[in-house]
């Protein structure tokens, strides 16, 4: 019985509640959540594996027992996510966007709960209000109108999952009689020999949960808009943290092995493995190509996160020791990445107030603390080494050809040169080329901002060449699965199935080859210094060609010849399915109104045929 | 014996008061609304000491005439929950009354007001089953009443609906009720309840098939609901949240007293003698109700006739709730009864301020409404998470339960409970899409809106009372669970309680 544990998920309510009472003064609320977000970083390190809490809720007549226990798995994702939590919450002092306090102290409390909760019935609570409180933090956008929908787009698709959820819970308590979460694993493993479809329709009922929650294709919809639209400052917790749910419960559930006798096999995995994997890689696939046509930053980095997802779930499903320390090693890189470049991009839409990249540019002199976290943050992204992505995704290849899964591999290589287009689009319609006159008075953020950018800056260089930090943690975790861990040889290297990188090494070369390059750069020739606003067509006037300031931006059409090479794919859109599906239900809901047709006479006679009907069913039975 | 043991006086002093109102009305108009508090006050202090001083389950019986002989009402678990139900929700909507009332015949409403809670609390309590039907013309007839007060000619037009299909409800109920009765000879519901095995099979499914039908209407089951839009609608929303936080209780509970304590055979789950099982009946028909509620509210722009097409949704719910059979459903079933008449009626009561104050019932009239009075739309938030089942709101408890219950029945429930969990998804869009109104900021500058105490007092209370239930669901869990109980064993919950001495057959 350890108490403590308790306390992880009533301090952030009981900070909630604080913060729900002074949300008036916006500067009290943000300093209460951050202070709650420290404390709760504090308990985090009191929280050992292997503690454990339960207690007994008297609920419908019976004795409901709630569960909490500490796991490898759940410390690690206890401390990334709410030492992520504390740092944005400690860059939100500066922020002005409609982000409530409150709400994120509830997720963050459900954030603790989900992690912990050794019982379906509190991880379920937990889930549902993880996700309305998010569902609420979505609305109050900067621009309302998109943000409702999105938030009511992202409602449904969430409400779906819970359900999904909801009657698979109740499934397993009826095959099993228990609630608690390992009970139920160590059932559904001890059945997937003999009944391997149930276990399959079970676990796919949690599937889906989790795979509308981490955006994985075809649930991947809402993605886009939800994190384009929500407040500036909510969007790196949903991309960093809120996504890392539906990982955490997928590596839950994964254990269950259906590698297990009973299944077919497809290409050395088992065919469930082989759809799943795909599934990542298809996710990786269309959230790059998607990523490449967006004008809004935001939407760009949302398509360009759910195809960094799409990898983790690529890996993850192979279930060998490779995979698995890639698939966690991968989202803990896109934590922090993602994290990291919205939180940048928060920034620069503070001081623009646009999101389009086509309204952007050249902003990097007047920003650059922002500018060079950027650039370390795609550098990341890109899986450039010495940087943070490198190591996770090069596991992950590694992984893949493990397998002897050749086409998978190619398609993610593509997704990966894919991702350095985009990276790069973003990049330089943001930051470089041409400044526009508006933003002559453009400022680098407030000092909390760069205090923040700065650190974000050290993590991703230190994770990039002291992996073993993490990579020690993350062999505890699949210890702790049952697949033999990856060796750590010393915090700086990478250990794959082939060789070894000494990431310290690759920083080293890297960073002097880059200098020896500028050297040469301004040795070699002469240069010309023109100023950022003068403009590059040659002597022409951008007007006599039928260019406004919008379309003469670089970023327009950026990548047109690309466009053109995918525009067939677009014809199929999975969005359609759900915009179908919605439109069939307003169809159809129009027309059982009708029913109610407001004349006594008709209502009457529905209840007189009503009674006929019943008289014939009892006559008949 | 003690006068303040005898629950008659639940339903005596509402009805004598009732009928003294008029002249407390030559006195003064304002007067007889006071009156109603008052006794409706009464009411609700005396239900309460009953249910929290545990002072049931008892039978009380007329003129020391033994059932099944003489006449009674027995209070059990669920009589005293529903009673207080009843009465608080009448006190508060009484409060509010204060305030709304204004205009018309003060007198005669407050009459009907007392008359409809005075049947209502009768229906719940009495132990006869010819009773049941008096009480339930009672609660009718002064509800239809009720209904055509106001102003408005929709308000006629509603009414009339009502009476007509209501009518033919109360006729069909009377029906079944004498065909028992040339059967058994008795109509006592415990008499009844324990020798209904006697009966001819294919009369007892006709008699039952006819009350279910009957009673259908009171608790809005499709297709004997067609009054509900209408009538909600057209009613003053004083009455629409009577309507929906007492009438709806009652008639909910009437029809499942029938079908599951005098039709029901004990079993694992509750079955009904005779050849048609009355439970599976009730869930096909509360299923259609709940899709078609939900279906029909989605499109709605008019935000009342939005929560009447949601009320009987959710009441299409409760009885989902009920027909799964199980200690689990019933108790699912009667939380989102309790949850659903508190938060419906708050959210009518919210609709009747915003009206009085110059807002429209329209959908597009919500904007920007936070900016305007940030207690009715945290009130109206509240109301609308609880409705779709948020945690940490009542809805939560209640809706969990009941799709445990039916998951854990299994069988076709699986397939029921598939389409309730869409028509739920359809109402969570509806009803965010009205909180997300309220938050979103409208071009136009609005003035404040301000809310008078009375009927502040009660959006209060229900409000606060939503989001303690969802906090601390034992609140309500630990009467609810007992209730179910008395719902789901029939002979040692019920029958055994009014007549010790019988056998059932």
């Amino acid at each position: 019985m350890n108490s403590n544990l308790i306390w992880l998920i009533f301090t952030p309510l009981i900070g909630s509640a604080v913060s729900a009472i002074l949300s008036k003064y916006k500067f009290l609320d943000r300093l209460i959540t951050f202070v709650t977000f420290a404390i709760t970083l504090l308990l985090v390190f009191e929280t050992h594996v292997g503690q454990a809490y339960s207690m007994n809720l008297n609920f419908m007549g019976k004795v409901l027992n709630l569960n909490w226990s500490v796991t490898y798995l759940s410390i690690f994702m206890l401390y990334v996510s709410v030492a992520f939590g504390a740092i944005l919450t400690f860059y939100s002092l500066i922020d002005r966007s409609k982000m409530k306090g409150f709400l994120l102290l509830l997720i963050l409390a459900a954030n603790n709960w989900i992690f912990t909760s050794n019982d379906m019935i509190g991880f379920f609570f937990a889930w549902e209000l993880m996700g309305w409180a998010s569902v609420i933090s979505v609305l109050g956008g900067r621009e309302e109108r998109e943000s409702r929908h999105a938030a009511l787009y992202y409602a449904i698709m969430s409400i779906g999952g819970s359900y999904s959820m909801f009657f698979g819970l109740f499934t397993l308590w009826r095959l099993t009689g228990s609630f608690l979460i390992s009970t139920n694993i160590a059932y559904l493993s001890s059945i997937v020999g003999i009944h391997p479809w149930w276990v399959l329709g079970i676990v796919s009922l949690f599937f889906a949960t989790f795979m509308i929650k981490a955006g994985i294709f075809p649930f991947h919809t809402w993605v886009p808009a939800a994190y384009a639209y929500a407040p500036d400052t909510f969007t790196p917790f949903l991309s960093a943290v809120m996504s890392k749910y539906g990982i955490y419960g997928m590596l839950i559930f994964l254990p269950i092995s259906l590698m297990e006798r009973g299944m077919p096999t497809a290409f050395g995995l088992p065919w469930v493995n082989y759809i799943f994997m795909w599934i990542g890689v298809v996710t990786a696939v269309v959230g790059t190509v998607l990523a490449f046509f967006q004008d809004d930053v935001k939407k760009l980095f949302a398509y360009s996160s759910l195809s960094n997802l799409g990898y983790v779930v690529a890996a993850i499903s192979l279930f060998t020791s490779v995979g698995v320390t890639a698939g966690i090693y991968h989202a803990f890189n896109h934590l922090l990445f993602e994290g990291a470049l919205f939180i940048t991009l928060a920034a620069v839409i503070s001081r623009t107030g646009t999101s389009k990249m086509s309204e952007m540019g050249g902003l990097w002199k007047k920003m650059p603390v922002t500018f060079f976290t950027f650039f370390i943050g795609i550098a990341s992204a890109a899986g450039i080494p010495p940087f943070n992505g490198f190591g996770s995704k090069w596991l992950i290849y590694q992984s893949m050809i493990k397998q002897h899964l050749p086409f998978a591999t190619i398609m993610l290589f593509l997704a990966s040169t894919g991702a350095f287009m985009y990276l790069f689009k973003a990049f330089h319609s943001v930051f470089l080329g041409q400044l526009s006159h508006d933003y002559d008075k453009v400022k680098e953020v407030p000092v909390i901002g760069q205090i923040v950018e700065y650190f974000l800056m050290f993590a991703m260089i230190f994770f990039g060449v002291q992996p073993g930090y993490i990579l020690k943690p993350i062999g505890a975790i699949v210890k702790s699965m049952g697949l033999s861990p990856l060796p750590v040889m010393g915090n700086g290297y990478v250990t794959g199935m082939f060789s070894n990188v000494y990431m310290p090494l690759i920083g080293w070369s890297l960073a002097i080859s880059f200098t020896f390059g500028f050297i040469l750069f301004f040795v070699a020739a002469k240069h010309k210094y023109v100023p950022q606003e003068s403009n590059y067509t040659a002597g022409q006037i951008p007007q006599d060609w039928g260019l406004t300031p919008e379309t003469y931006q670089f970023s327009w059409n950026f990548y047109q010849p690309v466009e053109k090479l995918f525009a067939p794919f677009f014809k199929i859109k999975v969005d359609g399915f759900f915009r179908g599906l919605s439109d069939w239900t307003r169809i159809t809901g129009a027309a059982v109104k009708q029913i109610f047709v407001g004349n006594a006479q008709m209502y009457m006679f529905f209840a007189i045929v009503g009674l006929i009907i019943f008289v014939i069913a009892g006559w008949v039975a | 014996m003690n006068i303040f043991n005898n629950a008659a006086l639940l339903i005596g002093v509402p009805l004598l008061f009732a009928f003294s109102i008029p002249l407390f009305g030559l006195i003064s108009k304002q007067l007889t609304k006071w009156v109603t508090l008052f006794t409706i006050g009464f009411n609700a202090t005396f239900s309460l000491y009953i249910l929290l001083a545990h002072k049931y389950p008892s039978v009380v019986v007329m003129g020391n005439w033994l059932p099944p002989f003489g006449e009674n009402l027995y209070v059990g678990p669920v009589a005293a929950l529903l009673v207080s139900l009843i009465s608080v929700m009448g006190l508060l909507i009484a409060i509010y009354n204060l305030w709304a009332v204004k205009r018309g015949d003060v007198t005669r409403f407050s009459v009907l007001f007392l008359m409809f809670t005075a049947g209502a609390s009768g229906m719940v309590l009495t132990g006869d089953i010819f009773n049941l039907f008096i009480f339930m013309e009672i609660t009718g007839i002064s509800s239809y009443a009720l209904a055509a007060y106001g102003p408005e000619r929709r308000a006629l037009g509603g009414a009339f609906k009502f009476l007509v299909v209501s009518s033919i409800g109360s006729t069909l109920y009377l029906l079944g009720v004498t065909l028992i009765y040339t059967q058994l000879g008795t109509l006592n519901i415990a008499e009844i309840a324990a020798r209904i095995n006697q009966t001819t099979p294919g009369l007892l499914t006709f008699a039952g098939v006819l009350i279910v039908s009957g009673l259908a209407v009171e608790a809005e089951l499709f297709p004997f609901n067609g009054w509900v839009p209408d009538t909600y609608t057209g009613a003053v929303n004083g009455v629409s949240a009577a309507l929906s936080g007492i009438g709806a209780v009652s008639g909910v509970y009437a029809l499942f007293r029938i079908a599951m304590t005098v039709f029901g055979k004990d079993g694992m789950y509750v079955s009904t003698y005779g050849k048609l099982d009355l439970m599976a009946v009730i869930a096909i028909l509360a299923t259609a109700t709940v899709v078609i509620g939900e279906l029909s509210a989605l499109t709605q722009k008019n935000v009342k006739k939005m929560l009447a097409y949601s009320s009987m949704a959710q009441m299409g719910l409760v009885a989902v709730g009920f027909s799964i059979g199980n200690e689990l459903g019933v108790y699912g079933g009667i939380f989102q009864l309790i949850n659903h008449s508190i938060a419906k009626a708050m959210l009518f009561l919210i609709l009747g301020v915003l009206v009085a104050s110059g807002i429209g019932e329209n959908l597009d009239d919500f904007r920007g409404l936070w900016k305007r009075s940030p207690f009715l739309s945290l009130a109206f938030s509240v109301g609308a998470f609880s409705m779709l089942g948020f945690p940490l709101f009542g809805g939560f408890w209640s809706k969990f339960a009941i799709v445990g219950a039916s998951i854990q029945r299994g069988g076709w429930y699986d397939f029921i409970i598939g389409l309730v969990l869409f028509a739920s998804a359809v109402e969570a869009f509806y009803y965010l899409r009205i909180v997300s109104y309220m938050f979103s900021s409208s071009e136009v500058e609005h003035p404040k809106i301000r809310v008078s105490l009375a009927p502040a007092i009660p959006i209060f209370t229900l409000a606060v009372s939503i989001v303690a239930i969802g906090v601390l669901p034992q609140l309500v869990g630990v009467f609810s669970s007992q209730a179910a109980s008395e719902f789901v064993h029939k002979m040692s919950g019920y029958v055994l309680n009014v007549i010790p001495t019988i056998t059932a057959h």
